[in-house]
């Protein structure tokens, strides 16, 4: 379980946002939406234990997040794949700095690749890729390390609408093999709809949570053309409108 | 395809040798000897003479290059990481970087003495300030998603230096190496004027002084051999460090 107990942020004495709490439990995901600028990737560097809070704490399972903690795998706006690595490269360095065995490294780098279709890139380097394809490479690298948190900012966001769709029930699939907790940050609406069983709207200057939508139909079959989809597309985005932040 | 790479190459450089033996032609003979006797006189010396004074003066090229990269590469790393060492440091770079080595020759030679170890240091000077500043630009220029992710990963200062750093600035790295060394051999050249009787720069000014102009051009032509090769080694560790960077 994932619990962020009155966190407050900024950089060089700006508050960027102010006593933020919320909790998703384990294996469930919860989203982040807001307007641009509001705070919401730096929200996601502080879950990830690389921006120190102002105030209040992040947990996991109870146990603090730490800079590089095992338990928590990030995925970022541009996947953060890096160019002078192959594919399979890319995806083992976790493993690598982790210090698992070639032999080892081999066996999971092979199986995320052929879990995610990536087999035919293998070889290849990002520049070669699609953005659906590196994508789904961000998605390898991070669950070869099997996290207890996946943390994902606005990872969809540079595809257009078809891989996009595509590409968020892959990371469905994913998740229904490896139950862990994600929070994910995103500016689509219809994202936020699809894939959190919780939503929390991020806005205003500091940035405070305005509100928190319950979606318990997500993760359901067909549910992208449910009327409760569509509902609650139109509720949220009232509510944006709303508290758009300068 | 390997026919298709060097075809355009062999044509420019036919063309330097034209050019070169219109000069010749043209000029009052004497002044400029033509390209093919030059060519003989240079497999003459070739291989009694000339390859000592290369091997010398790629001896203090190499010395200069490698203690460029050894003391370049890390310091231009901690100025492009640490903000506070890049405003101490980078002003003083600024202010030494333009100024003519060979200048300093003199100084140089007072500290280090006549021997082969001013003639490299003169080199190394040319070449430190180019490596320092490409790195630290490819070092502060990283973007900041790379840094994050291995951090995410769980790396650590080292790990991020070897999997992040070194290899973002690495292309950078050889593009100035390519830049520099076309400056660091002229700079030799004249350095090896002074206190030695060993190294092209010298057997060119030798040759020169004697007026024996066939033996001066095949020097300068060895020059331009050894140049191509450092060129050319540049390239390669460029295509096979940088795989990544090739078009796709």
């Amino acid at each position: 379980m994932l619990e962020i107990s009155s966190c407050s942020a900024g950089y060089e004495g700006k508050q960027v946002f102010h006593d933020v709490s919320l909790s998703v439990s384990a294996g469930k995901t919860g989203c982040i939406i807001g307007p641009s600028g509001c705070g919401k990737t730096t929200l996601l560097m502080l879950t990830a234990g690389l921006k120190r809070a102002d105030a209040g704490s992040v947990r996991l399972d109870g146990l603090p997040v730490t800079p590089g903690d095992s338990r928590v795998g990030l995925i970022l706006q541009h996947y953060g794949l890096f160019p002078w690595l192959t594919v399979s490269e890319n995806i083992a360095v976790g493993l690598r700095l982790r210090h698992v065995a070639a032999a080892a490294r081999r066996r999971m780098v092979a199986r995320e690749l052929s879990r995610l279709g990536l087999q035919e890139c293998a070889e290849r380097y990002p520049n070669a890729l699609s953005g659906g394809q590196q994508q789904r490479v961000a998605i390898a690298r991070s669950m070869t390390l099997a996290p207890r948190l996946l943390l994902m900012d606005e990872p969809f966001s540079a595809l257009d609408a078809m891989t996009r769709e595509s590409l968020q029930d892959v990371l469905l699939e994913t998740l229904e093999d490896n139950s862990m907790t994600v929070l994910l940050v995103t500016h689509s609406i219809e994202e936020a709809a699809y894939l959190g069983g919780r939503i929390w709207l991020l806005a205003g200057s500091p940035a405070r949570i305005q509100m928190c939508f319950e979606n318990p139909g997500h993760r359901a079959p067909g549910y992208r053309t449910d009327p409760s989809f569509f509902r609650l597309c139109a509720e949220i985005r009232r509510h944006l409108e709303r508290s758009q932040c300068v | 395809m390997a026919r298709a790479r060097v075809m355009p190459g062999i044509l420019g450089l036919t063309g330097l040798v034209a050019a070169w033996w219109v000069l010749s032609v043209c000029l009052p003979p004497g002044f400029v000897p033509g390209p093919a006797s030059v060519a003989v006189r240079f497999i003459q010396l070739a291989p009694t003479v000339l390859w000592v004074h290369a091997l010398v003066s790629l001896g203090r090229m190499g010395a200069a290059v490698a203690l460029a990269l050894l003391t370049g590469v890390p310091a231009g790393i901690a100025l492009g990481r640490v903000r506070s060492l890049d405003r101490l440091f980078s002003p003083v770079a600024y202010v030494l970087y333009p100024v003519p080595k060979i200048a300093l020759l003199p100084v140089v030679m007072l500290l280090f003495g006549l021997g082969n170890l001013s003639k490299a240091v003169v080199v190394y000077l040319v070449l430190f300030f180019q490596v320092l500043l490409s790195s630290r630009d490819g070092a502060r220029e990283i973007p900041s998603p790379y840094i994050l992710s291995l951090r995410s990963l769980g790396a650590n200062r080292w790990q991020t230096l070897r999997y992040c750093i070194w290899p973002a600035l690495l292309p950078g790295l050889l593009s100035s190496l390519r830049v520099g060394t076309g400056t660091a051999l002229a700079v030799l050249f004249f350095a090896e004027t002074f206190g030695t009787s060993l190294g092209l720069g010298w057997f060119v000014m030798e040759c020169w002084m004697r007026m024996s102009y066939v033996d001066m051009f095949a020097g300068i032509m060895c020059l331009g051999v050894v140049g191509l090769g450092l060129f050319l080694g540049i390239d390669l560790l460029q295509r096979t460090l940088c795989r990544w960077q090739r078009k796709v």
